[in-house]
């Protein structure tokens, strides 16, 4: 399981920030981050089950990767 | 029924479908027919008052499900829908004013708007603002305590907290703040004659025409004020859709935080035991607001319209059909909550729908958060012996209303 992370999506609820701060951030802009690599895929589910906009996802694919192209190394798929 | 096609309300037996608002007869119960419909027919028909024929959702898989489906909008100017208060003039106007911002936007259009306003509604913004909120939590209650016994806490507490946020939050000279309670109450209270409420109502609305105005000659560092920036960089608003979007933000943040502090006042001192058990750990108020926010879920239902056939429930909604996706069905669904009907703070439920789901998802809901906190935890600890002076039963919930809450909640000590 890979978690996925979609910026482009994020509106800003903060549920993730809210459940689980360890591994999720909000940039100043208002949208999610990663602070860091997610031990294993299960750290982030409870935030995947929250998120409500589809900004946060699990995926099989292992080569999945975040839906835009992004530098920024905390928007990464990671797992 | 084909798309764009209006829903003929005589196309149905007529006396087959229930009315809508299914008015509630428990003060902390949602209305008693979401049991049986989320058993038997979890997506059915409705009337709303206006007389147009809906689909209610009451399941929460299956509201949960409509909230992120691309075929569902939330178009305010949709002909289809339904409305669940009288469509007055007031009400019309009150639409087309708040309709071109944010709640009733469908992507791609609502996206760029709500990211203009993210970053002033993150965790870290509103920690920001607990300061604020415990200095006016504060106030209040040394005014209780100073004051005569009984006390009305609506007006005591219930209003003033979120008018006082509201207007920090918005950039608004703190003398205001009267306005805006004024005028909330007269939309709360059934008292208040139509035209009363009707006055008020444009009054605001001048008010924060007024405001925007002075934001836009003069930006200040303020959620409005930088928003004015924002915008003359990539324009999205037009000075009327400033003016919707300051009103939405008002009301959408004000009755609703309102009545969950009064409902939630009212929750824990019927339940003692489950005050207890936070008034005993300070550490516990975060979850049970979460558990008072499922419990009472004060916006019960929301509509939408249908873009496309869509397959729900045993049922096929058809496109242009309308919806009215219940929360307060949804989060007494025992197949999601159990023992739904109970209030337990230690239940530790983050994923009500109590601020809804999908897009829309309140953008309000971290500083509602930390007004709830701020004010059960102050409130019962600076008033150990605060009870209700009359009967529970007797008190004046707006059991009609789709956003519920109380007009008076007396109490003493
Ligand atoms: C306990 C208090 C509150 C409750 C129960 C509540 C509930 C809700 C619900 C259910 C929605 C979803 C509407 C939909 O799906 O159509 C919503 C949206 C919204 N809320 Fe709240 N709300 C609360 C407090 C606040 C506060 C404090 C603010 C602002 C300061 C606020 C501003 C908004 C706005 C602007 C939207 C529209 C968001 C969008 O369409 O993207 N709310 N709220
Ligand atoms: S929960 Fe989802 S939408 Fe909300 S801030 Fe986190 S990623 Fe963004």
């Amino acid at each position: 399981m890979t978690l996925v992370v979609n910026r482009d999506l994020c509106i800003g609820a903060g549920q993730c920030v809210l459940s689980t701060p360890e591994l999720f951030d909000q940039s100043e802009d208002g949208r999610v981050l990663l602070r860091r690599r997610p031990v294993d895929a299960d750290e982030g589910r409870a935030a995947v089950d929250l998120c409500p906009s589809g900004a946060l996802r699990l995926t099989d694919d292992t080569r999945s990767r975040p839906v835009v192209p992004d530098r920024d190394a905390a928007t990464k798929g990671w797992g | 029924m084909t798309a764009n096609s209006t829903y003929a309300p005589d196309a149905a037996p007529s006396g087959e479908a229930p009315d809508f608002p299914m008015p509630r007869t428990c003060p902390f119960a949602p209305a008693p027919e979401y049991v049986g419909l989320r058993a038997e027919a979890p997506v059915s028909q409705v009337r709303v008052p206006d007389g147009q024929l809906a689909w209610l959702v009451t399941r929460y898989a299956d509201v949960r499900r409509l909230l992120t489906d691309p075929r569902v909008s939330a178009n305010r100017f949709h002909p289809n829908l339904p409305l669940t208060e009288p469509v007055t003039p007031q009400t019309r106007r009150n639409i087309a004013a708040v309709g071109r911002s944010l709640i009733g936007l469908d992507q791609p259009e609502h996206g760029p708007q709500r990211r203009m306003l993210i970053g002033d509604f993150t965790l870290r913004r509103a920690q920001e603002m607990r300061p604020h909120i415990q200095r006016t939590v504060d106030e209040c209650v040394d005014a209780i305590l100073a004051g005569p016994k009984p006390v009305d806490l609506v007006a005591a507490l219930a209003l003033p907290v979120p008018a006082s946020m509201i207007t920090k939050l918005l950039g608004m000279p703190y003398e205001d703040r009267d306005l805006i309670v004024r005028s909330a109450d007269a939309q709360l209270r059934r008292t208040v004659s139509a035209e009363q409420r009707q006055q008020t109502s444009s009054e605001l609305r001048a008010y924060v025409d007024r405001l925007v105005t002075a934001k836009e000659a003069e930006p200040t560092d303020d959620l409005l004020g930088r928003l004015v920036v924002q915008n003359r960089q990539t324009p999205l608003f037009d000075h009327d859709m400033l003016v919707g979007l300051a009103m939405l933000l008002l009301v959408a943040g004000f009755e609703t935080t309102a009545s969950m502090i009064s409902l939630g006042v009212a929750g824990l001192l019927e339940n003692p035991e489950q005050l207890a058990v936070v008034t005993g750990d300070p550490a516990a108020m975060g979850l049970a607001v979460e558990e008072l926010l499922r419990y009472f879920t004060v916006v019960d239902a929301l509509p939408r319209v249908a873009t496309a056939d869509i397959e729900v429930g045993g049922v096929t909604v058809r496109a242009g059909d309308g919806l009215l996706l219940s929360f307060a069905s949804a989060n007494w669904d025992t197949d999601v909550f159990a023992d739904a009907g109970e209030l337990d703070v230690r239940r530790g439920a983050r994923h009500h729908m109590a601020f809804g789901y999908g897009i829309h998802q309140c953008i309000g809901q971290n500083l509602a958060r930390a007004e709830l906190e701020i004010v059960f935890r102050t409130l019962f600890t600076r008033i150990p012996g605060l009870r209700l002076a009359e009967e529970l039963d007797g008190l004046p919930f707006r059991k009609e209303s789709n956003i519920y809450g109380l007009d008076r909640l007396p109490v003493t000590w």
